[in-house]
């Protein structure tokens, strides 16, 4: 783009890292909220804090409750439109295929079916002819948890940082998508940019200009977690390669459903039904044999996915995957039964070298491994992506605002004003919604919603007060908006705690001491210490505020630099 | 009921910040001229890598497939390669010093590898 | 189980160590650290030592877990401890000299 090389390198680091930096904010933090996701889960929906449970007997538990499991009337109302006709009775639908999935860190189970129907699509070319129902149960029970209880980790920070929980259009994975490829661009060109890579590995220089110590933890944040950073962008990528390249699925979707045919045939598990009705075999029987088979093979390990496909027909077939906690690879070695009688149909033989690629690739990123010590070092590398976007955020602001001061111009304000929005804003809300998650009653009917309204109102409200107090940027000094927002933060975390002990009795003496249970202290534990670093925070802020009205702006001043690592790293919560 | 407007917003002020920086002390006139290069290589380096790659993704698992490799064998290795590609488009679009060969290569590589893709699995299918 | 926490707290301390050496192995870390007394820098040694001290640790995280896992282990270890070192440089340089008195 500019004769010189370096030049369009830097051009293509600063804007497109400018513009897409905002949601790889989003993708960094909720990213490393998901390491905990489960645990979240806990801290949210207090009736389900007991201990993780393996996958309960399904003849005696699971399949009384999979006779009561209904088509979800979400499902019900999305599919009315996708077909022609009036849909039948949800109650007459016939169940075709169930699931039920756990991993060591689930109290609970999710489970879910596919229901069929008569009607025809609208879509020609749309061949999913299911009603999905779906539905989380204790799986000491088979209770059904309510669904008004919104699993503020695993069903709202999580996908948050995959798909802004913008689903229309499915849009929000496409923006995080092309976050993603930037992010890759952004690091390739940074270590263009940046000289000196080893030589200043270590160095941060707090006492310099903003600029400089601000560049100084952008390098840093950027070069030793570099590995993280692009692996996570692009594994994140490759998870979601059938969302942004659906190659198989449109243009060879002739060659797919070929080859979909030949694969049953090699597998020998059925494509299609038979149509003949046929009883299902005792299916605690195969999870037994599944589980000799994986000690056999020097694998021992408990059942993470069960899926059941035909139901009730000839053709039946019982697939049962084993939870992939002692590696880094998914739920896997699954073994194939033929639903009616029980007999092996097939044992998934090892790897080939490419899916075992894959396995590692997607696996590191999802992370179903049992290791708690990686999990943290996860979080860690998420905020250190946080801090080395907000760092740039800071830099971008800092090499202009004394130059757009002179000038009178009031642009750098918007940008600042979104850096703040994207780093204390982004904080406040997640944490407001923790906060209205324990003053809201557990029974109140649409209480996640109400919870999604407190997260995105209160972001908006960090975006409007940080926009109305933007004004010194312009005459180049620095946003009271950072410190007023860590105080926020501040005050809403060690509400949130407060309020986890006086909604539900679980205080740290006891989750931590008394009657054990991490999951709940972590989470407070965690708000605590992004309280701390708030409060940190705001007090070198503080120390380096200017002398008003002293000799204006020739000398440099030192505001928000250590707050926008701090605060970056504040996302303990 | 989701609020999406909160996302929308903040891309569209985003849009408008880069927007007014970039402008900052100058006209409107020459906005079209001056900007139309930037629009240009964006252009280039999203749509024409992502053709491009879509392109290769075709006709790599079309190949593979022709070659007697699973369909989700081809598919997966394939999709481990694609993205890098499309990152190494990406940069080559701003870094080359002409347009025309960055749209003729990636354009014409698009429709090239993806007429291949459907020709292989024409005569694959029938 | 016991056994790989060991290892995988060896594996932090020598990966701490490793890093603090390689650092003070560069002049302007080697002066902060020593302030005003300024001994000689052996700086060949301390690079040896640092990149004894990495490899150890990568060892230790390759004896704590199976290998796909200890290479995340060890990559994210260099990731977070680093900056850690960064930031103690830059606030309590004095402190590092627990590793090299």
């Amino acid at each position: 783009m500019y004769n010189n090389f370096r030049l369009s390198m830097t051009w293509v680091h600063t804007w497109f890292g400018l513009v897409l930096g905002y949601v790889l904010m989003i993708c960094f933090f909720f990213g490393a909220l998901s390491v905990f996701d489960r645990e979240i889960d806990r801290w949210a929906i207090p009736k389900t804090r007991f201990e993780p449970q393996p996958m309960p007997s399904f003849d005696n538990l699971l399949k009384p409750v999979f006779e009561k499991l209904e088509p979800h009337p979400l499902d019900m109302a999305a599919t009315a439109q996708r077909v022609i006709g009036d849909l039948p009775d949800p109650k007459t639908m016939p169940m075709a295929s169930l699931y039920a999935y756990t991993t060591h860190r689930d109290p609970v189970l999710a489970i879910g079916a596919e229901f069929s129907i008569p009607n025809k699509p609208k879509d020609l070319s749309d061949d999913h002819q299911h009603v999905h129902g779906w539905a989380t149960i204790d799986p000491r029970t088979g209770d059904v948890i309510p669904d008004d209880a919104l699993k503020i980790g695993s069903r709202w920070f999580y996908p948050m940082h995959y798909s802004l929980n913008w689903h229309w259009k499915n849009l929000g994975y496409w923006v995080v998508g092309l976050a993603a490829l930037v992010m890759l661009a952004a690091l390739v060109t940074g270590i263009i940019m940046h000289r000196k890579i080893f030589k200043e590995f270590f160095t941060f220089r707090p006492k310099k200009r903003v600029q400089r110590s601000a560049l100084d933890l952008h390098n840093m944040t950027g070069v030793v977690a570099l590995p993280f950073h692009f692996f996570f962008a692009l594994t994140g990528l490759i998870i979601f390669a059938g969302i942004y390249l659906p190659v198989g699925h449109t243009m060879l979707k002739p060659l797919h459903d070929q080859h979909e045919v030949l694969e049953s045939e090699r597998t020998g598990l059925p494509h299609e039904p038979a149509g003949i009705a046929a009883p299902l075999a005792s299916v605690d029987a195969m999870v037994a044999e599944a589980k000799r088979r994986w000690a056999a093979r020097d694998m021992a390990g408990e059942v993470g996915y069960l899926f059941m496909d035909h139901l009730g027909d000839e053709n039946g077939y019982v697939s049962i995957y084993r939870a992939g906690s002692d590696r880094v690879a998914l739920v896997g070695e699954a073994i194939h039964f033929k639903a009616s009688t029980g007999e092996v149909l097939r044992e998934e033989p090892p790897r080939t070298l490419v899916s075992e690629v894959n396995e590692f690739l997607t696996g590191l990123h999802l992370q179903h491994f049992e290791h708690w010590f990686l999990r943290w070092l996860y979080v860690v590398g998420g905020l250190l992506g946080c801090a080395c976007i907000a760092t740039g955020f800071i830099f971008f602001v800092e090499k202009r605002k004394q130059q757009h001061a002179k000038t009178n111009s009031q642009a750098i304000r918007i940008v600042d004003a979104l850096a703040v929005t994207a780093v204390t804003g982004m904080v406040i809300a997640a944490v407001a919604m923790l906060v209205a998650n324990r003053l809201l009653p557990a029974d109140l009917p649409g209480k996640g919603g109400i919870e999604q309204n407190v997260f995105w109102s209160s972001w908006v409200l960090a975006f409007l007060h940080a926009a109305w107090r933007s004004a010194p940027v312009a005459r180049a000094e620095s946003n009271p908006a950072w410190r007023e927002q860590c105080w926020i933060i501040a005050t809403l975390a060690v509400a949130a705690v407060l309020l986890n002990w006086l909604s539900t009795g679980d205080h740290l003496i006891k989750t931590l001491f008394t009657d054990t249970y991490l999951a709940v202290a972590g989470v407070d534990l965690s708000l605590l210490a992004a309280a701390c670093l708030s409060i940190m925070a705001v007090r070198k802020l503080n120390q380096r505020l200017p002398v008003k009205q002293s000799a204006p702006s020739l000398t440099p001043h030192k505001p928000a630099i250590d707050m926008a690592a701090e605060a970056a790293e504040v996302k303990g919560g | 009921m989701r609020i999406i407007s909160c996302c929308e917003y903040v891309s569209f002020v985003e849009i408008c910040a880069v927007f007014i920086i970039a402008n900052s002390g100058r006209g409107p006139g020459i906005l079209m001229t001056q900007y139309f290069p930037i629009f240009n290589r964006v252009a280039a380096a999203l749509l024409g890598g992502y053709g491009f790659t879509w392109g290769f993704c075709a006709l790599g698992i079309a190949a593979f497939a022709a070659l007697g490799v699973s369909f989700h064998e081809a598919e997966t290795g394939v999709m481990l390669v694609a993205f890098l590609l499309f990152l190494g488009l990406f940069l080559w679009t701003f870094a080359a010093k002409s347009m025309v060969k960055v749209w003729s290569v990636l354009a014409g590589g698009a429709v090239l590898m993806t007429g291949a893709a459907l020709a292989i699995q024409h005569l694959l299918v029938g | 189980m016991a056994n790989s926490w060991l290892f995988l707290c060896l594996a932090a301390i020598t990966c701490l160590a490793g890093l603090t050496w390689l650092a003070l192995a560069m002049e302007p870390h080697w002066n902060s650290v020593h302030q005003d007394r300024k001994p000689e820098r052996p700086a060949q040694v301390l690079r040896t030592l640092g990149w004894a001290g990495l490899s150890l640790s990568a060892v230790l995280c390759f004896m704590a877990d199976r290998p796909s896992m200890a290479v995340l282990v060890w990559l994210m270890l260099l990731a977070a401890l680093a900056p850690s070192i960064g930031m103690i440089l830059a606030w309590r340089p004095q402190l590092l000299r627990v590793f090299w008195p």
